[in-house]
């Protein structure tokens, strides 16, 4: 039975309704999200100048000047020159930085004074160095950079200008600086080493993305980043992991510019979109979604969906030696991450990933009352995906969801369950197998056997039947191309064996 | 704000309200009818939960024996005897998760391996290059049911895991390859697998047991067995829940292993037995003891999958203070 024209009204109402939603969801999702800073959290300070960023005590880092609040932490300027004004900003104030690159024309924004800004993509040969800043009135200020294990170091022109890399440029007037980019098959990955205490970071890419996404590949190790307005010679406001309101680190980080990022301890900076494809071999990312509790009464509660996860998880990077991107859990799951609109910065923004939980043939069961994500509205491997493993009940039991529309978009591997599956712990197993040299499909069908038995069967969807063969990036061979994508799809059926 | 205004307010309110019921009621009727398959809430049965029963409460006694298990040898030589037994020999090698020993016989072309679960015993051998077959070989037949069950006897009687009180329970396809488009769907089976299931003092062994997998070619590419070792001789006898108590376990979720389906519409209980318990091979497990079994059937919109819920037969404190 098809609806009448007014639930066709109410269909779009509907949608425009969860697409708003969508778009509330990233703030309304950090509401809840871990807090769970590496630095000190106290419960006073609730006095001016110590007011927590997110109301649940004040996050506290040591420094060699002792203990100071996160919100308070101030990064240092070029030499010889203190702001007129404020240290740093505050709430209301630098918000709305000005504009340092312009995708249109690719060039860079100097604004009289100083500025601190980088080079969103890899230079072309003969554009790639400081020289491209020749033109500038400096005023006689040397180009700075700062070296986050050593401190300020002057930069020639014969110097690279790389990535990852900000630099700090005085400019005697505007100006409007040309970059040349390779062609995108030459843009390779970039990665920077950063050092406990302040350090100076671009931002990598032409769009703008939250500070916790840029920075996610750095885990717990970053407390802070701060950017700064050349517009009006201040800081901006801080971002600070974790926080809400102001400070969310929710808030965005520009192509162009770059951001004091203050570290507790030694990480290494892998931006997500600086992998894609290019680097998968250099870089190989690895994320996970659990969900253990459910928030509706019917619902069994799973115990195991959480070690699943973390075991698949830090074993590829313990001792893989994979790129931990994100691993999300119970209400920070949110559909969005695996679906065809922001799939890009989670699910399809990593190599491999798992997701556990609740699941069924065209969904998998997320932690809110009526919060499901269907498969048909996902689009993997249009970026980065290759295999994932969605360990929940009948997730593989029928190919149509996965290939009607797309959700296989260049996926090589969906590895699941035809029947039913149980609440049992086998990430690291599977992690293991993979790290073995065992094909993915091998190692799905060895890892679930050790835990499932007759009459459980698990089930591989695959893009090709090359695709059959695939290992994980460093333990084994893959696809010289990537699949052709198209209507067909293969699939292998495993009885769990006693 | 006039009085007009206000009713308009309110008459706006009540008709969005209005609207939003009826469009919503549309909107899971067409939901249906194109069979998207949105989740619905499981079918609650009365007061006691969603598994509706049609099939009756099995006879039980009171009090049944509980085992102890038997930690296996896990000397370098035992380990090697064993191994020696499927035909693999080479180097010993620790896994680095779930407690296995995995020796790797590369003499052999393809390579044998044996693995052995140091905490339970559970024994496996395969042929890792042909345990899971990509695509058919078109030059083999996958041998009849009654073939693989008679290759798979007398495999297991070779090597010793035929003891009388292990049966034969059923031959099904072990591995398939399917090729599915938008209008057809081609389906291969790739092996055949056998299983054996253990008794103890007549009632069948749960979570555990023995199987063969045979290849397109007739070959045995993998023998396991995760049956653990147990002391034949009861610790005592523990009292067990009665089956009725079982079924409210199952209804109120608790059980020994957790699924983790959300689409079925409805559980049928098409049977009630009770058995032992033995836990997978990487679990630790002092006793065997006794559990209650409910095999149902499971559907949702038109499918039908057997599935099996295993209810704790024991209170806990049955079982504290065994020696």
């Amino acid at each position: 039975m098809r609806t009448t024209d007014i639930s066709g009204y109410l269909v779009r109402a509907l949608i425009v309704l969860l697409v708003a939603g969508i778009a509330v969801a990233p703030v309304l999702g950090e509401e809840q999200q871990e807090k769970d800073l590496s630095v000190f959290r106290t419960d006073e300070g609730s006095g001016p100048g110590a007011a927590a960023p997110d109301g649940e005590g004040t996050a506290i880092v040591m420094t060699s000047a002792g203990p100071i609040a996160v919100e308070d932490l101030v990064p240092p300027y070029p030499p010889g020159w203190e702001p007129s004004r404020s240290p740093i900003a505050r709430d209301g104030g630098g918000l709305y930085p000005a504009t340092v690159f312009d995708p249109l024309s690719s060039t860079l924004i100097l604004y009289p004074g100083w500025n601190l800004v980088s080079t969103p993509l890899w230079l072309a040969d003969g554009h790639d160095t400081i020289a491209v800043f020749d033109e500038v009135d400096t005023a006689g200020h040397s180009v700075l950079w700062y070296n986050g294990s050593s401190g300020w170091e002057a930069m020639s022109s014969q110097e690279e200008f790389i990535p990852l890399e900000g630099i700090w440029i005085y400019a005697n007037g505007s100006y409007q600086i040309p970059l040349y980019f390779k062609p995108v098959e030459e843009q390779t990955g970039a990665t920077k080493h950063l050092y406990p205490g302040w350090n100076v970071v671009g931002f990598y890419g032409l769009s703008q993305e939250s500070a916790r996404d840029t920075l996610i590949s750095l885990r717990n190790a970053w407390a802070t980043a701060i950017g700064y307005d050349a517009g009006t010679q201040e800081y901006e406001v801080s971002m600070i992991r974790g926080a809400t309101g102001s400070h969310s680190d929710q808030r965005l980080m520009f192509p162009g510019k770059a951001y004091w990022v203050y570290m507790t301890e030694e990480a290494t900076l892998v931006p997500l979109k600086a992998t894609k494809d290019y680097h998968d071999l250099d870089y190989p990312q690895v994320g996970v979604e659990w969900v253990d509790n459910y928030d509706f009464n019917w619902q069994n509660p799973l115990s195991q969906s959480s070690n699943t996860s973390r075991g698949f998880y830090n074993t590829l990077v313990e001792e893989g030696g994979w790129i931990p991107m994100f691993e999300y859990g119970d209400h920070n799951v949110q559909g969005f991450h695996f679906t065809e609109a922001f799939d890009r910065q989670y699910i399809d923004g990593v190599d491999v990933a798992l997701s556990a939980s609740h699941g069924a043939p065209n969904f998998l069961v997320l932690s809110g009352v009526g919060d499901f994500m269907e498969f048909e509205d996902c689009s993997w491997g249009d970026n980065d995906l290759e295999w994932i493993f969605l360990h929940g009940c009948h997730t593989t039991n029928t190919s149509v969801y996965f290939k009607n529309p797309r959700a296989m978009n260049g996926v090589r591997l969906v590895c699941g369950f035809e029947t039913e599956g149980w609440d049992m712990n086998d990430g690291a197993a599977l992690a293991h197998e993979l790290l073995s040299g065992s094909k993915v499909v091998d190692a799905w069908f060895n890892a679930t056997e050790i835990t499932h038995y007759p009459p459980i069967r698990v089930r591989v969807f695959g893009e090709t039947l090359d695709c059959r063969d695939e290992h994980i990036w460093g333990h084994g061979s893959q696809l010289q191309d990537d699949p052709p994508v198209d209507s067909q799809v293969y699939d292998w059926i495993h009885a769990c064996q006693y | 704000m006039t009085q007009k205004t206000l009713i308009t307010v309110f008459s706006v309110i009540a008709l969005g309200i209005a609207v939003s019921c009826i469009g919503f009621v549309s909107l899971q009727h067409t939901t249906e009818a194109e069979g998207v398959g949105m989740p619905s809430f499981p079918t609650a049965i009365g007061s006691s939960g969603p598994y509706i029963l049609a099939a009756p409460f099995p006879d039980v006694n009171d009090s049944y024996p509980v085992y102890r298990t038997v930690p296996p040898d896990t000397s370098a030589e035992e380990i090697r005897r064993i191994a020696d037994r499927f035909g693999v020999s080479g180097e010993i090698g620790s896994m680095p998760s779930n407690g296995k020993i995995r020796l790797v016989d590369r003499s052999k072309d393809p390579a044998a391996e044996f693995t052995i679960y140091t905490n339970c015993g559970a024994v496996y051998y395969s042929i890792p290059a042909k345990v899971y077959p990509k695509c058919p070989d078109k030059e083999a037949n996958i041998p009849s049911d009654d073939e693989a069950r008679t290759i798979a006897t007398n495999r297991l009687k070779e090597l010793g895991l035929l003891p009388g009180n292990v049966h034969f329970e059923d031959v099904v396809a072990g591995d398939k390859m399917g090729i599915t488009d938008k209008t057809s769907r081609t389906e291969y089976i790739l092996t055949k697998y056998v299983t054996f299931f253990k008794k103890i003092q007549g009632l069948r062994v749960y979570g555990a047991g023995v199987g063969v997998t045979i290849n397109d070619k007739g070959e045995v590419v993998r023998v396991g067995s995760s049956l653990r070792e147990y002391d034949p001789k009861p610790i005592r006898y523990v009292k067990i829940v009665t089956p009725e108590q079982a079924y409210q376990r199952l209804n109120s979720g608790d059980l020994m292993v957790q699924p983790l389906p959300e689409n079925y519409k409805k559980i049928a209980v098409t049977n009630i037995s009770l058995g032992y318990w033995m836990d997978i091979p990487s679990n630790p497990q002092k006793y065997i003891v006794p559990v209650y079994v409910f095999s149902c059937d499971a559907s949702w919109d038109g499918n039908t999958e057997q599935v099996i819920r295993y209810v704790p037969a024991v209170d806990p404190s049955e079982v504290q203070g065994l020696t």
